[in-house]
């Protein structure tokens, strides 16, 4: 037995979380593109077969700028007060599985060491509705770091399509049963996710490889159309780098990007990563070696969007498949 | 931490009665990194300063903030104080909250609350500056004239007998310029000569003064105090050294029929020769366009009878270089081509008029030859054409002045002068002969200057018509002028024998050329700016640069004079030390950051900015950069406007002090 | 009854006339309103367009700007250079719906006491019906519509061609071309198939400042009709020397379309500025528009400097105000509106529009072709007298 919705009435549903105060966010068409953005009309919920959105659903559990406290100098003294945070619920809506499977990864780096309250609080209060792909283009890659187009890693339900206009509604968690709870009919048939992109590349090839050849020429050649922007790691759904910053009496957090030249450069003057081809070598050391060295995954849900938002059409999939091409010569 | 020192002021009641100033000495206590903040009946006074020494020593601060009044009004009373208690004077700021405060906010806490935010923001500011210390510039007290007629004359003379070495350099063979040539001089009518010679003579013999004759300014490098400048020394032929000025080579010149440029053509000079008697160097130099032996390697002769041995036809131009602390422009000016086509000026030129089509038709100058006793026709009046004493003259006033459609806009300022006195000095050669004066107005403001035309109208019969002149035709023998007097209402016809056309004043040719080698502004029309037109009339947008005479704008001998002395004691300033100081509030730049786009320097108004490389120990270039010379910026800070990454700064405003300033309001 | 507004007013005033001219108010008593916060700067050319998006941005609800008349600065021209700036400037926040009223400029010497107390009094009241300045929140159910990102194709076979001559006859060491993934450095004439004209959203020269790039020697780039003229700003920014970037035209020329400049200057400016505030709410500052730009070469960019914080880093609706004001003013007569800011932003904020207002001020006011000679004075930079100064007081 299986739960089914229709595209109908999950709009309707989605209509009812808005009247509840509940913040919706999901694909939406902005800026001449997909965007994952807050849902004002549930009209236009997107639910065909698009393609991963240009930013990343990261950004509403970890927005791009934060404030952490606020500060407040009182003669001579310096008095601080706590950021309100906000417990208000979410749901992420029409996720797709390689953004999803992102926010374990989140989760943990927002709480390995210590915890992150603000992130906490956010993510006690999001469910996340993912939908499975019906399709994908070039730069998708998520069988190659296994995961698929109905991937249920980092959902609380998942929604297969199954016609045109229904899905199949496979709740993963209690918190994401009980908010489809008594919304959905049953029926007998089961969809079938569509197939995923053929795997491009072997995961572990690359951590061989980048794990030997820290001063390989690869990196610098593939970097020579590196523009040093930080499309790739805003947009990317585990990126998780960040900066802070004092501004007007508040201490904000906001996205950084180990692209940028200014990341490493120390006060001295002296700058670590000189140039585009050692900042590029860090992304993909930090996502294939360095990070699953440490915590045992691969940093990179195979989404596409650092290729898909490179103004120079970079990314990490050409130098994934280039790298695995070159761990693969004869010696 | 800084440890900053608050000080407030009363003014007696004049800040106390609007503003609480204890209750602002409270706040400002209240500021992270105040010290101390105390408020006192009259803070310039010598025991408001004592009491800020002693605070600064009791309490050590570093900062300090004055609460008091404009900053123009006593900030450097306040720096000097604290410097005397140990401070750098550049860590004091002040707040204004008199003029700009409690004398316009009747409200008490209104004035109140906003003396305090003043005083937030100057104790942000004065948190961040830095400690400066004045600029020395080293001088090379020695000065550069550049052009030989009476205004540079007189800038060299008095330059030179203040003590200073003077480089003076003419282009034409002899010095003396315009004035050398003319006849009598308005308004008091004394020979030009007779006055100009001896000080012409004063300067070929002065010791102090190099005279660089036949000489032009080929480069300009260095700024104020430390100038390297180039002389192109052209090829004379002639060893001034040797010559002796016997004058027998000129005497056996063969080529005697060259238009004597000294006579603007009315007269006549060999290849070889003296411009004129008086010339200073009496020294003769050789036409290279027209001598025989230079042209076709025939004659020699001069050669040959040179008792001295002092020509020599291989001569060439040499390049001289001197260094000087200061430099005067004198380069005078020059007359507007009346009959040619100026494409290059977009100037028309007045054809209608006949110049250069008929021979009696001249230009001031020329009749000014015509008038000397030195000229071409020994100071009878006689016309060009056939030698004919000519008994109806007619001159035209602004031929080329005051003309928006065909010639310049501005006024050449002596014409009518010379107009008078060319109409009398014609009456007291020809007393039988009538002058006609066309005029659109007469402008005659100066010391006995009205009195002067006057006397040419009353006394000397001249007869002015309020006329342009539309037409000069020549009809049977006679030069037909054609206007229409506009006071009578009636159309004006004058036979005349001669017409003499009162031709604008423009700048010398060439001007443009040096003002740009010395990064000196210039009009529309090419004449030099001033750097103030009112309290800086002699200096110039680059320091140490300055301006004298008619290429700066049209104007009599007398004027010329004075600001040639007036440039001169500009000159003697500079070089008062062997140091210049300056302020040090000045421009810098970030080297490291500065992308070297060079927008600072199109907004630089002191062309202070220069372009720099930076190079590696083994001369690799490593980076290009802007660089600022310390010796001609004035600290404006336009500038720091423009550099897109802040790379410039400007001490004493940072852009740390001044978004401080800001922040300090939120 | 309800409490009159009071407004916060900064002015910022030369040091020579409007400073002084404050001054003689106070000598002669004439009162204004206190609202007014005056800071010093030795004269209005030092008065940079980021001071006055500073002052809002710490709560002014008015600037005023001023300084000597005409022909009276201090410094001869600074004035006529920050009248100049202004000129460019306004065109920009116009565009943005900025509300003009709370801006003010006024020429005002040191002898005009009651010029300064009458602008006082009037920049308060006008300032007091307007209501406090608020940059709008940006709407947090809609998004601006942006634009689709241009994409266009072109013949690569004459661009392949041209460049294996140029390589053969070692013209140039490498030519940079478009790939079918991006830009591609060719520097054996045996790889020009790799010139595909796929992806031609990038000006390439803005890689030639880069040290890589210029380490493999002599370059040529494939341009499109509008990308050459960032050669001429980069010759007349002496970043390099008169004819030693080949290029390799590709494309035919269309035609300026400011249709969609006029379709938004045609909104009344406060939707205008809510409009923008939706479109720069999506910045994330990766400054992928930045970094695409041929003509942001800085070694630091402004947005990156900390001392002082000129633009705010964080990517809020003030900060990100700031950068992309700042971005388009500093290409004020530089841009060549080769759109590859658009292109590079993954976001869809139609950047362009921004450059266009400015590029149209330059184009109509100085009659000044950006890309055309590399000799020609930059309209900032320098000034006329005839500038026209109707928003002056």
């Amino acid at each position: 037995m299986s739960e089914i919705i229709s595209s109908d009435n999950l709009r309707k549903l989605a209509a009812e979380w808005i009247e509840q105060g509940v913040r919706v966010a999901a694909p939406q068409h902005a800026g001449g593109r997909v965007l994952y953005l807050p849902l004002k009309n549930s009209a236009d919920l997107l639910l065909d077969a698009f393609i991963h959105p240009a930013n990343s659903a990261k950004e509403f559990l970890f927005p791009k700028s934060e404030t952490l406290y606020a500060y407040r100098v009182e003669g001579q003294d310096v008095k601080l007060v706590e950021a309100p945070g906000t417990e208000t619920p979410q749901v992420l809506l029409g996720v797709r599985p390689c953004d999803a499977a992102a926010f374990p990864i989140l989760d943990h780096i927002f709480n390995w060491d210590c915890a992150d309250e603000l992130y906490n609080r956010r993510r006690r209060n999001t469910t996340i509705v993912v939908l499975a792909c019906s399709a994908h283009d070039a730069n998708c890659f998520c069988t190659s770091v296994g995961l698929g187009p109905a991937s249920e890693r980092g959902a609380d339900v998942l929604l297969v399509p199954l016609t045109n206009d229904t899905f199949e509604v496979r709740s993963v968690t209690e918190k994401g049963r009980s908010l489809f709870a008594g919304k959905t009919q049953t029926d007998n048939v089961a969809a079938m996710a569509a197939a995923g992109p053929e795997p491009r590349f072997a995961p572990d090839a690359v951590r061989k490889f980048s794990a030997a050849n820290f001063e390989h020429p690869i990196w610098g050649e593939h970097a020579l159309a590196c523009v040093g922007c930080g499309a790739c790691a805003h947009t990317c759904p585990t990126c998780h780098c960040f900066d802070i910053v004092d501004e007007h009496g508040e201490r904000v957090r906001n996205w950084d990007s180990c692209q940028f030249s200014l990341f490493t450069l120390h006060a001295s003057g002296h700058n670590p990563r000189p140039d585009q081809g050692s900042r590029q070598r860090q992304r993909i050391l930090h996502k294939f070696s360095i990070y699953p060295d440490k915590f045992g995954e691969i940093l990179c849900t195979g989404c596409g969007n650092c290729t898909r938002n490179c103004p120079a059409g970079l990314g990490v999939l050409p130098l994934l498949i280039a790298i695995e091409h070159e761990e693969h010569l004869p010696a | 931490m800084a440890r900053i020192g608050v000080f407030l002021c009363w003014c007696g009641e004049n800040i106390a009665r609007t503003v609480d100033v204890a209750r602002v000495a409270e706040l400002s206590a209240q500021i992270p990194g105040v010290r101390c903040a105390l408020d006192y009946k009259y803070m310039c006074s010598d025991p408001g300063q004592s009491l800020l020494r002693e605070k600064i020593v009791s309490e050590r601060l570093d900062r300090v903030v004055v609460a008091s009044c404009s900053p123009h009004m006593h900030l450097k009373t306040f720096r000097k104080a604290a410097e005397r208690a140990g401070i750098n004077p550049y860590l004091v700021e002040m707040a204004n909250i008199r003029e700009h405060c409690s004398w316009v906010h009747p409200d008490r806490e209104q004035a109140t609350l906003k003396a305090a935010e003043l005083v937030r923001m100057s104790v942000e500011k004065v948190r961040h500056n830095e400690p400066l210390r004045p600029i020395k510039v080293p001088v090379t007290r020695r000065a550069l004239v550049i052009g030989a007629g009476v205004a540079g004359i007189q800038a060299a003379l008095d330059i030179a007998d203040g003590g200073y070495e003077v480089v003076l350099v003419e282009r034409e063979p002899s010095i003396g310029g315009k004035m050398a040539g003319l006849s009598e001089t308005f308004p008091t009518l004394d020979c030009s000569q007779c006055i100009l010679t001896p000080r012409m003579v004063e300067v070929g013999q002065h010791p102090r003064i190099k005279l660089y004759t036949f000489s032009e300014v080929e480069a300009v490098d260095g700024f104020i105090g430390n100038f390297t400048i180039t002389i192109r020394n052209k090829a004379r032929y002639v060893d001034i050294a040797k010559c002796t000025g016997c004058g027998e080579c000129w005497n056996v010149c063969p080529l005697k029929k060259n238009p004597s440029e000294f006579d603007y053509g009315m007269g006549f000079r060999r290849a070889i020769y003296v411009p004129f008697p008086q010339a200073v160097p009496a020294r003769p130099v050789i036409d290279n366009k027209v001598c025989a032996k230079l042209v076709r390697n025939g004659c020699g002769l001069c050669e040959k009878k040179c008792p001295t041995g002092a020509i020599s036809f291989k001569d060439e131009d040499r390049l001289i270089e001197e260094k000087v602390g200061a430099i005067v422009v004198a380069t005078g000016y020059k007359l507007y081509s009346i009959g040619k086509e100026q494409p290059s000026d977009k100037l028309h030129g007045y054809g209608e008029y006949g110049y250069g089509k008929y021979k009696d038709v001249i230009d001031s100058l020329q009749f000014e030859r015509l008038l000397s006793a030195s000229g071409p026709t020994s100071g009878e009046v006689r016309r060009p054409s056939d030698g004919a004493v000519p008994k109806n003259i007619v001159f035209v006033a602004c031929v080329g002045s005051r003309d928006n459609a065909k010639g310049l806009s501005y006024c050449s300022k002596i014409c009518c002068m010379y107009t008078a006195k060319h109409a009398m000095l014609y009456k007291h050669k020809v007393h039988d002969g009538q002058a006609h004066v066309f005029y659109m107005d007469i402008r005659s403001g100066g010391k006995g200057y009205d009195e002067f035309v006057r006397r040419a109208i009353e006394q000397d019969g001249a007869r002015y018509y309020r006329s342009r002149v539309s037409k000069i035709t020549q009809e049977n023998g006679k030069l037909m002028v054609r206007g229409a007097d506009t006071l009578s209402g009636l159309p004006v016809t004058v036979e005349a024998d001669l017409v003499v056309l009162a031709a604008a004043m423009r700048p010398a040719d060439g001007v443009q050329e040096l003002a740009r080698k010395l990064n000196v502004g210039y009009d529309e029309f090419g004449f030099l700016m001033e750097s103030h037109p009112k309290l800086r009339p002699v200096e110039t947008n680059t320091g140490g640069v300055f301006i004298c005479g008619a290429c700066h704008s049209p104007k009599d001998i007398p004027e010329s004079v004075a600001q040639a002395s007036a440039a001169a004691s500009k000159v003697q300033l500079t070089f008062a030390s062997e140091e210049l100081t300056r302020e040090p509030e000045i421009a810098g730049v970030n080297e490291r950051m500065c992308a070297a786009c060079f927008r600072c320097m199109g907004a630089c108004p002191y062309h202070a900015i220069e372009r720099a490389e930076i190079h590696a120990r083994n001369g690799d270039l490593i980076k290009r950069t802007a660089r600022v010379n310390p010796g001609l910026c004035m600290g404006c800070g336009t500038c720091v406007a423009v550099c897109p990454s802040k790379s410039m700064d400007i001490a004493g405003f940072t852009e740390q002090e001044i978004y401080s300033m800001v922040e300090a309001l939120a | 009854m309800s409490e009159v507004f009071e407004p916060r007013i900064v002015a910022f005033v030369c040091n020579w006339c409007t400073y002084l001219g404050a001054d003689l108010a106070g000598t002669t008593r004439l009162e204004y309103p206190a609202n007014v916060r005056i800071v010093r700067l030795p004269c209005s050319g030092r008065i940079d367009f980021n001071l006055l998006i500073k002052a809002f941005e710490i709560g002014a609800d008015a600037v005023l700007v001023s300084g000597c008349h005409p022909g009276d600065c201090h410094y001869n021209t600074g004035n006529y250079h920050a009248r100049r700036r202004w000129m460019l400037f306004r065109p920009l926040l116009e565009v943005l719906g900025f509300d003009m009223r709370r801006l003010h400029f006024a020429w005002i010497s040191a002898a005009e006491s009651r010029k300064f107390q009458q602008t006082v009094k009037q920049v308060v009241e006008e300032t007091r019906q307007l209501g406090p300045y608020q940059y709008p929140a940006p709407p947090t159910d809609s998004y601006g519509a942006g634009r689709e990102p241009h994409k266009n194709h072109f013949d690569a076979a004459a661009a392949q061609q041209r460049a294996r001559e140029m390589l053969e006859a070692k013209e140039v060491d490498v030519v940079i071309g478009y790939g079918s993934s991006g830009p591609v450095f060719i520097r054996r004439p045996e790889d020009v198939d790799q010139i595909t004209c796929e992806e031609t959203g990038l000006n390439l020269a803005a890689y030639l400042g880069r040290k890589e790039v210029r380490a493999m020697g002599r370059a040529a780039i494939l341009t499109k009709p509008m990308d050459a003229g960032a050669l001429v700003v980069l010759e007349r920014e002496s970043q390099i020397e008169s004819g030693a970037v080949k290029t390799i035209p590709i494309g035919e020329p269309g035609k300026g379309d400011f249709s969609d400049l006029d379709a938004l200057l045609a909104l009344p400016p406060a939707e205008r500025m809510a409009w923008w505030a939706g479109e720069f709410a999506r910045c994330t500052r990766c400054y992928a528009c930045r970094q695409v730009c041929p003509m942001c070469y800085c070694e630091r960019c402004i947005a990156d400097k900390n001392r002082p914080v000129v633009i705010d880093t964080s990517p809020t609706p003030v900060g990100n105000f700031a950068w992309h004001v700042t971005r388009a003013f500093h290409l004020a007569g530089r841009c060549v509106g080769c759109g590859a800011c658009n292109h590079a932003c993954p976001v869809g904020i139609d950047l362009r529009l921004l450059n266009m207002a400015v590029h149209r001020a330059v184009a109509e006011q100085f009659d000044f072709n950006v890309g055309a000679d590399p000799k020609a004075e930059s309209p900032i930079g320098c000034w006329a007298p005839a500038d026209h100064e109707e928003f002056i007081r």
